[in-house]
């Protein structure tokens, strides 16, 4: 009978003991037998310090696969925002030269345009530029070229050839160049043209003229080829002496050729658009 | 082989997958409750004699290492072995419905129990303690793990069984 209710009695009995123990858990019976039950249990400690050190090392595995991951993303992400940052460095700095050539009103004879700088002449560096606006944009031959250099207009050049979408400009270092000028301090007049190499010299100073090194020469707008108070450099070096007629000055280029990167476009009113 | 070699073993297998389950982190601190499903998966099967005792043995094994009331675990445990053995009869517990069912009905029951047990046991003045989220994972583990636990047990019994065969031959 025994063997048929077996399970029956086993329940009744395991009930009886559990429901004893929950009963009496203050008991000190029932605390020696939790104890005795620890103490059958202990060797089982060590590996469950054990097995929570592997969790532990999985855990930190895992963490470090995790991390190792996230590193990799930001890596490339960080990558990614100091090319962003060059790139908003650039950006930022053409905004500024253009707003700067946008934000002159230079000559009320003339309209203007911006332009950007396509390619240089790589055979002769200072002497020619290649600018983003040509026919179609109503650019005439010989319309004067300048730009913004620390806040004042510079003298860039002028058209010398023209195609649909582009044009050349010869630049007043060549020595092709002419430009009339004039020291901006004592009103002399003279001419000024280009060296090459980054240099400019200004003829026909009388052998009296006070001009002095660091003094500014400007446009002088004789012509109407290039409109008048425009900087085209600073004066380095003065050569001639009383027994000559005329002193030769040297001019450094108030544009940075090398630098330049936008320019300013003039059109006459009566021809431009 | 011995009846009792093998309840040793059992005991001491399902023990130690047991600790292992532990060192396993999952959400919200939440642990399957293995032993529980190692019950139901016996008695399932037929075997309500070892599924009642297992559990019984488990659970107050839990109760030792655990702040549980000594005794608690060990009575839950042991009836939901009693219970699935008795149902085992009418019930087909290879199908993994019938898996899942069992093991959505042994967790709800081990969690009440433990809490009225709990309640109707602990000292008045004792914090009783209960996390929404950590119920619900140890729910949502139990369900994942519960056609883990039951195919386990079924080749652990068939393996003692061609043991013995072996042996008897």
């Amino acid at each position: 009978m025994l063997q048929r209710h077996l399970s029956e009695f086993l329940v009744a009995l395991y009930t009886v003991f559990c429901l004893g123990c929950l009963s009496w858990s203050a008991d000190s019976l029932v605390r020696t037998l939790k104890h005795t039950c620890l103490y059958l249990l202990s060797p089982s400690l060590p590996v469950i310090s054990q097995m929570e050190t592997w969790g532990t090392f999985g855990r930190n595995m895992s963490r470090m696969i995790r991390l190792d991951d996230k590193y990799r993303r930001n890596e490339t992400k960080w990558e990614r925002d100091k090319l962003d940052e060059l790139r908003l460095a650039a950006l930022a700095d053409e905004n500024q030269r253009l707003s700067a050539l946008l934000g002159v009103s230079p000559f009320p004879d003339y309209s203007s345009r911006a332009s950007r700088v396509l390619a240089r002449d790589a055979n002769d560096w200072f002497h020619s530029i290649l600018i983003q606006k040509g026919l179609r944009h109503g650019v005439k031959l010989s319309d004067p070229v300048l730009t913004v250099q620390n806040e004042r207009l510079a003298l860039v050049g002028q058209v010398v050839e023209l195609y649909e979408r582009t044009c050349r400009v010869l630049l007043i270092t060549d020595p092709l160049s002419a430009v009339s000028a004039r020291l901006s301090r004592t009103g002399e007049e003279g001419a000024v043209e280009g060296q090459g190499m980054n240099r400019l010299v200004m003829h026909y100073l009388l052998s009296d003229s006070d001009v002095r090194v660091g003094d500014e020469v400007v446009s002088a707008g004789l012509g109407h080829v290039f409109p008048e108070g425009v900087l085209l450099g600073t004066v380095v070096s003065v050569e001639g002496g009383s027994d000559e007629s005329f002193k030769r000055v040297y001019l450094k280029p108030a544009v940075r050729i090398s630098r330049l990167q936008e320019v300013l476009l003039l059109s006459r009113r009566s021809e431009g658009k | 082989m011995s009846p009792w070699l093998f309840g040793f073993s059992s005991f001491l297998v399902g023990w130690a997958l047991q600790l292992v389950l532990l060192g396993i982190a999952f959400p919200a601190s939440a642990t399957p409750q293995w032993l529980m499903l190692s019950a139901l998966a016996l008695g399932g099967m037929g075997k309500t004699d070892l599924a009642q005792t297992l559990g019984l043995l488990w659970g107050l094994s839990l109760d030792v290492f655990g702040v549980s009331l000594f005794g608690s675990q060990g009575f839950l445990l042991m009836l939901t072995g009693y219970v699935a053995g008795r149902a085992s009869r009418q019930l087909n517990a290879e199908k993994p419905a019938t898996q899942l069912t069992l093991a959505f009905l042994g967790s709800f029951f081990f969690m009440a129990g433990l809490f009225v047990l709990e309640y109707f046991f602990r000292s008045l003045t004792a914090p009783r303690h209960f996390s929404f989220w950590t119920a619900f994972f140890e729910f949502a583990l139990n369900l994942a793990l519960a056609p883990l636990v039951f195919l386990f047990w079924r080749k652990w019994l068939e393996l003692w069984s061609r043991m013995e065969k072996e042996r008897a031959s």
